[in-house]
């Protein structure tokens, strides 16, 4: 009976020491996991490397008129700049012209989305149509 | 205002880039793009020019300053890019 006692807390004294060195390489794998996940070296840049990116970023239209439009970006747009756009309703794209008036931050989302303004800079005869078309088919409060 | 409205900006960006692998770069910029954000990275490399298509896996903006980092993931990594990039790689690490 002492001897079976005996094995019993050998047997679980061994399970409990593999049961905590399974654990510490698990942890030691998942900090070195966590150190560094990459499959690939990464090299830091001593020096400059400049470059440029091109991409093009959607901002959702809140309000919109005749002279301009607010719209919901994640990009704070430099105030003053003009950029060439495509207007998108309802699956219909019109291009315009467009100058940012004004960036701020909206108190309503987390920080990183801000609400622009720009003013159309000109207005084709179907940007205007389109204008119209979303200004008569508004009045809704439904967020977009 | 009801129904969807959006507008598409297209926005070409003096970028600074930190650090670079095979994968990805980290790019400095005055305005970094949101996550998911796709778009080109051109950047001068010592064997040439580098051209590479990517998506923004993280960004950090800064709030006391203008300006942040982004993390860019490369795709669509075209064969002449993917040796000048495995060179530039290869000269930094010797």
């Amino acid at each position: 009976m002492t001897k079976v006692a005996t094995d019993m807390a050998t047997f679980l004294l061994k399970r409990s020491t593999v049961h905590f060195w399974t654990t510490f390489k698990d942890v030691i794998r998942m900090r070195r996991r966590l150190a560094d996940r990459r499959a690939r070296p990464r090299f830091e840049i001593v020096g400059q490397m400049a470059g440029t990116v091109e991409a093009t970023v959607r901002v959702v239209i809140c309000d919109i008129s005749a002279e301009g439009v607010l719209a919901r970006s994640s990009v704070a747009l430099a105030v003053g700049s003009e950029h060439r756009v495509l207007v998108r309703w309802d699956d219909e794209d019109v291009p315009a012209t467009v100058r940012v008036c004004h960036v701020r931050r909206d108190p309503t989302t987390p920080p990183g989305v801000f609400l622009v303004g720009f003013e159309f800079v000109g207005s084709s005869l179907e940007l205007r149509r389109l204008v119209s078309h979303c200004m008569t088919s508004g009045g809704s409060p439904e967020p977009v | 205002m009801r129904g969807s409205a959006e507008m598409h900006v297209p926005l070409k960006l003096p970028v600074r880039v930190l650090d670079i692998s095979l994968t990805g770069a980290l790019v400095s910029c005055d305005l970094p793009l949101p996550v998911g954000a796709r778009g080109k990275l051109l950047a001068s490399a010592p064997d040439g020019r580098l051209g590479a298509g990517f998506y923004v896996s993280r960004r950090k903006v800064e709030m006391t300053a203008t300006g942040g980092t982004f993390g860019a993931a490369f795709v669509d990594l075209d064969e002449n890019n993917q040796k000048c990039l495995e060179h530039f790689l290869r000269r930094a690490s010797e």
